[in-house]
């Protein structure tokens, strides 16, 4: 068994080979270790925070409860991030698309994680609050499979051959849906001010 | 000195996004040629929208309560392991739908196979012609108006986009 400080220093590679055992502090650490990015990808596919708590929950209780089936060709981040947006795209089929209300007020996050700083610029929530309602209008057009690309590519980070493994298409559609996903959203910044 | 950069490969080093940004062949490129300009700076508003509009993580108690409630799921979900299902490989989760649409293909067929054989009089078979085009996976449903087909794969691209669709696969083509 990790105690706390070993789980923390260590790779996920381990991480997951004792989390297949049963140890609960390998399948915290890998959950705290990846929960932010699980996140940010959910909400972005979601548009609704407490969705995206919800598809972020079933999906890593998907992935911990199917580890033995993580093979190790990818890094666990990725892998993780595919169920991830499984899940989303499920619930998203489930629910309809609903405005996003933000549950904090401006300069306060969620649990203490606070966002930029506004101090210095009054406007800068107004605008951030612009930006996010005319992105989230521009992902909720796009066809699930193209917003799924999207965002895994610049949210996640992960790289084309990442994404093209993940979703099981050829690279050079993950590079088409891009363009496509950039062009669009480009769109839906028109006449959005403050860029 | 280098090789200038031509609008084909300036386009697929803004498609690339910030994470794999341009070098210094990409802004001179820019700097002759308004139309990648022009491309380049819409791409970077979006790059700056994204990220100012980067939804924030939980951390502290807030995560602490989301890892307690994954934790007692799983416990449940240890005694009842049957209510997960996996999400699988998309192949494998639309040949449910695929099967399900042979069966109806093959069931037509026989129907009207032993239709076919029958002497009594008959009114016209209702005709449609659904393209389906390379790769594409399509479920051809009965609906009020006649056949129609539902695309499961990726939707139709615009025609203006097919243009860019094209070279970006030739680039990878010629790059592999």
């Amino acid at each position: 068994m990790l105690d706390d400080a070993t789980a923390v220093s260590a790779p996920d590679e381990q991480l997951v080979a004792l989390a297949r055992l049963g140890d609960r502090a390998a399948r915290e650490e890998l959950c705290r270790r990846h929960w932010g990015v699980a996140q940010r990808v959910a909400r972005r596919l979601l548009g609704d925070e407490q969705d995206a708590l919800d598809a972020v929950q079933d999906g890593f209780l998907k992935a911990i409860v199917h580890l033995d089936s993580f093979d190790g060709r990818s890094g666990f981040s990725t892998w993780l991030v595919r169920i991830v947006t499984n899940a989303a795209l499920d619930l998203g089929r489930k629910r309809k698309r609903r405005p996003s209300v933000p549950l904090v007020g401006p300069g306060e996050g969620r649990g203490g994680a606070p966002e930029p700083s506004v101090d210095d610029d009054p406007t800068l929530g107004l605008r951030r609050a612009d930006l996010r309602r005319a992105l989230d209008a521009g992902l909720a057009r796009l066809k699930p499979a193209i917003r799924a690309t999207f965002v895994m590519h610049a949210e996640a980070g992960m790289s084309y051959q990442e994404v093209a493994d993940a979703l099981g298409i050829p690279i050079g559609t993950v590079m088409s849906r891009l363009h496509f996903a950039r062009g669009k959203l480009q769109e839906h910044l028109n006449g959005v001010e403050g860029l | 000195m280098g090789v200038a950069m031509n609008c084909r490969v300036a386009a697929e080093s803004l498609l690339a996004g910030p994470h794999e940004g341009p070098g210094s062949a990409l802004a001179d490129h820019l700097a002759g040629c308004p139309a990648c300009a022009s491309l380049a700076e819409r791409s970077a508003r979006l790059d700056r929208a994204w990220a100012l509009t980067r939804p924030h993580e939980l951390t502290g108690p807030a995560l602490d309560a989301a890892w307690a409630r994954l934790d007692a799921a799983l416990d449940s979900a240890a005694r009842r392991p049957e209510v997960l299902a996996f999400p699988g490989p998309r192949l494998a989760r639309t040949m449910p739908i695929l099967a399900r649409a042979a069966a109806v293909l093959v069931a037509g067929a026989i129907g009207l196979g032993a239709w076919n054989r029958s002497p009594i009089d008959r009114p016209a078979l209702a005709e449609s012609v659904i393209e389906i085009g390379v790769g594409e996976t399509v479920l051809i449903r009965q609906a009020a108006e006649g056949p129609a087909a539902e695309r499961l794969a990726m939707a139709d691209i615009p025609d203006s986009v097919g243009l860019a669709v094209d070279v970006l696969n030739v680039i990878e083509t010629l790059a592999n």
